[in-house]
């Protein structure tokens, strides 16, 4: 064999090797363990402990960044937060100015409470951050040589636990958090099932994966229609929040039946949708953008939202009349509302 | 007086040097005919085919990150994973691999016979179906490892980051199908390059008209094509779900992948030893 046959020979093939290595890899660890994209959220993942029902995940700082974040900054985020049951008016935390990211877990058991555990990194004057707690109440102690300053009224709990990271809810989640930090082990890390899906969404700049009974529990999704929806295990989404938004949402059913059966249940609410908004082009091209597919048990919908079509459903939305009010001039009151039908699937 | 001095016929015969065994034979033809397949002007024709698809990766590629939806079917927006699939099935599968087949695997003693130089490898001590199985396992390894390197290209370019973990067994399948295509085609038209005088031709109108008529009309006629096995195959490598549907839709009544299978090692084993059979026999008349 001539040496140039034997060049082209070991190019072609490391070709092959190197872009299967590449897939298998991609395959076994996720995308993110090939380096390809930023930790994210790797790090606060160690905090939060297994069992977790919805984790969630929002690159803050590019959020607000970004061109829609910044024109709809005002909406997200009141100017105003200075409200008692704003956990960051609590805490002395603004989250414009100083946090990064944050990680959202709802975990289950005692450490539940009403209020997630909110991981937050960021740069936090940690003394003005206690003195404001202080001065509310709060009491410091110390967990596993952690710093945390705990409010009674709401209960809140804040604990500083790396230079650049705070932990911020229930107190009993605080402490557990620190509790599964340190003991290396039983964190949602160690949770393969639920690790699948994050490495399945953690490519944007906002993501979750939610248990899909727990947020039926948590009334996440109308009675009605979840009574109607085939049965679903696992629910993740992914978004890309920029000019516009671009967002995935997974399904894992039951099985493949109860996949199948979802994904007719898209198809047809896709086909009704196209057929009430043909005289809307721009609302059409956004209906026409979803990408319905799936695979074995899982169902997959992808979309994205230009900033034309945002712009487009934010008019139809100041259009949309002022709900009746009363002769009071307030509201109606629920019960006189007639309640909204969800046609039968 | 030394030896060199005497006449021819008084020198002591010398003993000939052993023939090597059929695998050592196989292991000199495929050597040197690997070469030559690489570096022929065939070589050039099989770049343009496998760029094609290539350039149209780049293309999607581009129009992709452009924010342009690059595919629609029905106004629904088609997924870079679902692009490759129809790029494999439909320009891989039903072109580049039956085109690949007809032009090497008819190429590989006809050539020899048109080019009058199948003398030269008949007059070596090696069996002559060595000749043909090493320049048959030479056709196998070099489009292989042109077609194969020439799918990944598109997959990585076409396939979303996030969608290729995932796919990772599905594109093992799909390369393992491929180039179980390429061998049976190269096995069947080897077998025409070996028997037939103008295999070309036949191997053409073998390849795109009765193989694209037969998968057309109704009945069993579909069951003498190669195309058919090699599209069994497809309805268990691809998604069953979303646009891919379309695809998985045309292969309705494809036989059981076990079937496939069966039929396509049959076809090639059959072909390479009716091949090997005839090369021994036959007496290639060179003409002038």
């Amino acid at each position: 064999m001539s040496k140039r046959t034997r060049v082209f020979v070991l190019v072609a093939s490391a070709v092959l090797v190197v872009g299967l290595g590449t897939a298998g890899v991609a395959s076994y660890m996720g995308v993110d363990g090939l380096g390809l994209f930023a930790a994210g959220a790797s790090d606060e993942l160690a905090y939060v402990p297994a069992g977790t029902e919805v984790i969630g995940f929002a690159d803050v700082r590019q959020v607000l960044d970004s061109e829609l974040g910044t024109r709809l900054q005002s909406r997200l985020i009141p100017p105003s937060q200075e409200t008692q049951d704003n956990v960051f008016t609590q805490t002395g935390i603004d989250i414009r100015k100083d946090v990064d990211s944050v990680v959202v877990a709802s975990l289950r058991g005692e450490a539940a409470g009403e209020m997630p555990l909110m991981l937050a990194r960021g740069e936090f004057d940690q003394p003005r951050i206690e003195s404001l707690l202080v001065s509310r109440g709060g009491e410091v102690s110390h967990h596993q040589n952690i710093r945390i300053v705990t409010l009674n009224q709401p209960e809140v709990g804040i604990g500083f636990l790396e230079a650049r990271l705070v932990a911020v809810g229930n107190p009993a989640a605080v402490r557990l958090a620190v509790d599964t930090k340190t003991a290396g082990t039983g964190s949602v890390k160690d949770d393969a099932e639920l690790m699948r899906l994050v490495h399945r969404v953690d490519n944007g700049n906002t993501w979750t994966v939610a248990r899909f009974d727990a947020l039926q529990r948590r009334q996440q999704f109308p009675a009605q229609l979840a009574a109607q929806l085939p049965a679903i295990t696992w629910f993740a989404a992914s978004g890309q929040i920029g000019s516009g938004v671009s967002a995935t949402l997974l399904a894992e059913a039951k099985d493949d039946q109860a996949a199948q059966n979802l994904r007719e249940v898209i198809r047809g609410l896709l086909a009704l949708a196209r057929m009430q908004l043909g005289q809307q082009p721009d609302l059409a091209s956004f209906v026409n953008s979803v990408e319905l597919t799936g695979e074995g048990n899982t169902v997959s919908v992808a979309f994205s939202l230009p900033r034309e079509t945002l712009d487009k459903l934010t008019a139809l939305g100041a259009q949309r009349p002022a709900p009746p009010s009363g002769v009071s001039g307030r509201p109606l009151a629920p019960s006189n509302v007639r309640p909204r039908t969800i046609p039968s699937i | 007086m030394s030896e060199s001095s005497l006449p021819v016929a008084a020198r002591p015969a010398v003993a000939a040097p052993p023939a090597p065994s059929l695998w050592n034979a196989v292991a000199r033809v495929f050597d040197l005919s690997l070469g030559q397949m690489i570096w022929s002007r065939r070589t050039i024709f099989m770049a343009v085919v496998l760029g094609a698809p290539i350039v149209l990766a780049i293309v999607v590629r581009i129009v992709d990150a452009s924010g342009v939806t690059p595919l629609r079917v029905n106004g629904q927006r088609v997924g870079g994973t679902t692009i490759f699939g129809v790029l494999l099935w439909w320009l891989y599968l039903r072109f580049v691999v039956p085109v690949l087949g007809v032009f090497y695997g008819t190429a590989l003693i006809a050539d020899e016979v048109e080019d009058k130089t199948i003398t030269y490898l008949f007059t070596r001590p090696v069996a002559r179906r060595a000749v043909l199985i090493g320049k048959y396992l030479a056709y196998v390894v070099c489009t292989s490892l042109v077609v194969l390197p020439s799918i990944m290209i598109v997959f990585f370019l076409v396939v979303p980051l996030r969608d290729i973990g995932p796919s990772f067994l599905t594109l093992l399948t799909d390369l393992g199908l491929l180039a179980f295509g390429l061998a049976v085609y190269g096995a069947l038209f080897a077998l025409v390059g070996t028997v037939l005088k103008r295999p070309l031709v036949v191997g053409l109108v073998f390849a795109f008209g009765w193989e694209q008529v037969a998968m057309l009309m109704p009945g069993y006629l579909r069951q003498f094509t190669i195309v058919y096995y090699l599209q069994g195959l497809v309805p268990h490598a691809i998604p069953s779900d979303g646009i891919t549907s379309l695809l998985a839709s045309v292969f309705n009544d494809a036989p059981s992948a076990a079937t496939c299978l069966f039929w396509l090692a049959f076809i090639l084993i059959a072909a390479l030893l009716i091949a090997a059979r005839a090369i021994e026999r036959r007496e290639y008349v060179l003409g002038q």
